[in-house]
């Protein structure tokens, strides 16, 4: 079989089996005129470490985190998990004096709403996901202000049961990212991204010119489609038995997808 | 009925319907140029015309050719994806793009950092890049790595030398571990590898000083730079911010 091209360089076929041999490393499995190319010629092993990247890309990404920490940083983490382990108690002992020690409070509570005062209690968490994603480090205010986290929010506790369904899509993150073409529509509904109460259906509505053969699609976090209607006028309500996460929602004509937004259900 | 396994119904579709296995591979034309735009060749609001424009060409000739030269060695989404690759690459060079090349001062953002989608997209792709270079080394691999944390400076742990572990390296190993398994940044370059090469030597039987190793893992750190800054250049690496994205690597295979 024939590795190279009319150019002396390895064909498309050979740098992917490179790439498919760097994946299994089974190196046996590989020619090994196609080894000694690759170790010879930059221009095809560069060929071959983009090709990586871009199935690589497809499968499992890899999560960028931060470098281990040095020995002063493991010791102010050390301090923090006291911290952290005292505010906790002193959360617990909060929680049973208000919830556990007055019964009537009970039926008060509004599982999603964030205790007042808590600071940073009311931020979405997929905010905290894209403000925070790439090269998560120990936060230096941790340290500073260890009882921080320590109360007990509901709506946390809600999130945390459901934690799987907050995880941000990255292609559809990458999508709200991009400029879609200019639509001439604005979103009036949902009004935040952020929705508390969609039991009863979500309402999206539209301002601007209006296209013929429009569609809205709801997807989950893990990409897969629970939803497609056609819409008539601008206006829709979505009505699906939707348990707590992260949703997208796609606005498409006939031959075009016109917008993308966001959901978080709490 | 007939069955058929995910790359024979790929492969069926490729001969049969062409225009179905476009479809059906979508998503990998749109990866390769979210890659493309997060490397900065092209702009986002670019994407549609720029995938309609690399469906076109795979319509109108390149699939006819894929029919053509494809041997079935490999499967056919990797290959496709090269196909895919190439139609990007020559569009970039049609329009005279140049990337954003990839530096230091892209590789230091904060946690807090406020980087959008393609920026994350652009650190992982160069940490991919440097994984088909390491994965690359082969044989070479474990001790390559090895020395590559030594040289950033990155704690081991007990899987970074339970392949050299055997009763000749035990004495050697507990040194190591004392030295190497708590932060050493105070140790120079010649205090570290002395230690390093005791193991090798032992393993190697050889009988070669820690300047030799320090040399080696030297060279390879110049090959990493190389190999990533490319010809035609991607990016600026400097041994700053290869010790960079060499931590950010090792982090990342950790957790």
């Amino acid at each position: 079989m024939n590795y190279f091209n009319e150019d002396g360089h390895l064909t498309d076929e050979s740098i992917a089996r490179y790439v498919e041999v760097l994946q299994s490393q089974d190196w046996d499995s590989l020619p090994a005129e196609i080894l000694d190319h690759i170790e010879s010629c930059d221009s095809c092993h560069q060929a071959a470490m983009d090709l990586y990247a871009i199935v690589s890309h497809h499968s499992e990404p890899v999560q960028v985190t931060a470098p281990k920490p040095k020995s002063s940083a493991r010791i102010v983490r050390m301090r923090v998990m006291r911290w952290a382990m005292a505010a906790v108690l002193v959360g617990l002992s909060f929680y049973l004096y208000r919830y556990l020690d007055r019964p009537q409070a009970i039926d008060n509570i509004e599982i999603d709403s964030p205790i007042a005062n808590e600071p940073g209690g009311s931020k979405p968490l997929d905010e905290e996901v894209v403000e925070n994603p790439v090269l998560p480090a120990p936060k230096k205010e941790e340290t500073e202000n260890p009882s921080k986290t320590t109360t007990p929010v509901p709506t946390r506790d809600v999130r945390d049961l459901y934690a799987a369904n907050f995880v941000p899509s990255e292609s559809m993150e990458l999508l709200l990212a991009d400029q879609l073409r200019s639509t001439g529509l604005e979103v009036v509904e949902p009004v935040n991204e952020s929705v508390k109460n969609w039991k009863n259906g979500i309402d999206f509505r539209w301002t601007g010119i209006e296209e013929v053969g429009l569609s809205i699609q709801l997807e989950n976090n893990r990409g897969e489609q629970l939803y497609e209607q056609t819409i008539e006028g601008l206006a829709h309500k979505v009505e699906l038995d939707l348990e707590p996460g992260i949703y997208y929602w796609r606005l498409e004509s006939e031959e075009d997808l016109l917008m993308v937004g966001r959901l978080v259900l709490e | 009925m007939k069955i058929l396994s995910q790359e024979a119904q790929e492969r069926e579709w490729l001969e049969r319907e062409p225009a179905r296995l476009l479809t059906h591979y979508q998503s990998v034309v749109e990866v390769v140029c979210q890659q493309f735009i997060a490397r900065g060749f092209f702009q986002a609001e670019e994407k549609r015309e720029l995938i309609q424009e690399v469906n076109l060409s795979l319509l109108e000739g390149k699939l006819a050719k894929v029919q053509m030269h494809f041997k079935g060695t490999v499967k056919l989404r990797t290959y496709f994806s090269k196909v895919v690759y190439n139609s990007f690459q020559e569009m970039a060079r049609r329009r005279s793009r140049q990337p954003i090349l990839l530096s230091e001062d892209s590789l230091q953002h904060t946690p807090d950092a406020d980087l959008n989608a393609y920026q994350k997209m652009a650190i992982q792709d160069e940490l991919f890049r440097l994984e088909a270079i390491l994965k690359g080394l082969a044989k070479r691999q474990h001790k390559a790595l090895f020395n590559l944390k030594l040289f950033v400076r990155f704690l081991l742990d007990h899987l970074d030398i339970q392949f050299y572990d055997s009763p000749k390296t035990e004495a050697l190993l507990e040194r190591i571990k004392q030295s190497f398994f708590q932060p050493y940044d105070h140790l120079t370059d010649k205090e570290v590898y002395d230690l390093s090469v005791q193991l090798y030597n032992v393993l190697e039987r050889k009988d070669n000083d820690g300047d030799s190793l320090r040399r080696w893992v030297d060279s390879l750190k110049d090959r990493l730079i190389t190999l990533l800054n490319g010809s035609p250049q991607r990016s600026a690496h400097t041994t700053d911010s290869i010790k960079l994205l060499l931590t950010y690597y090792f982090s990342s295979k950790q957790s």
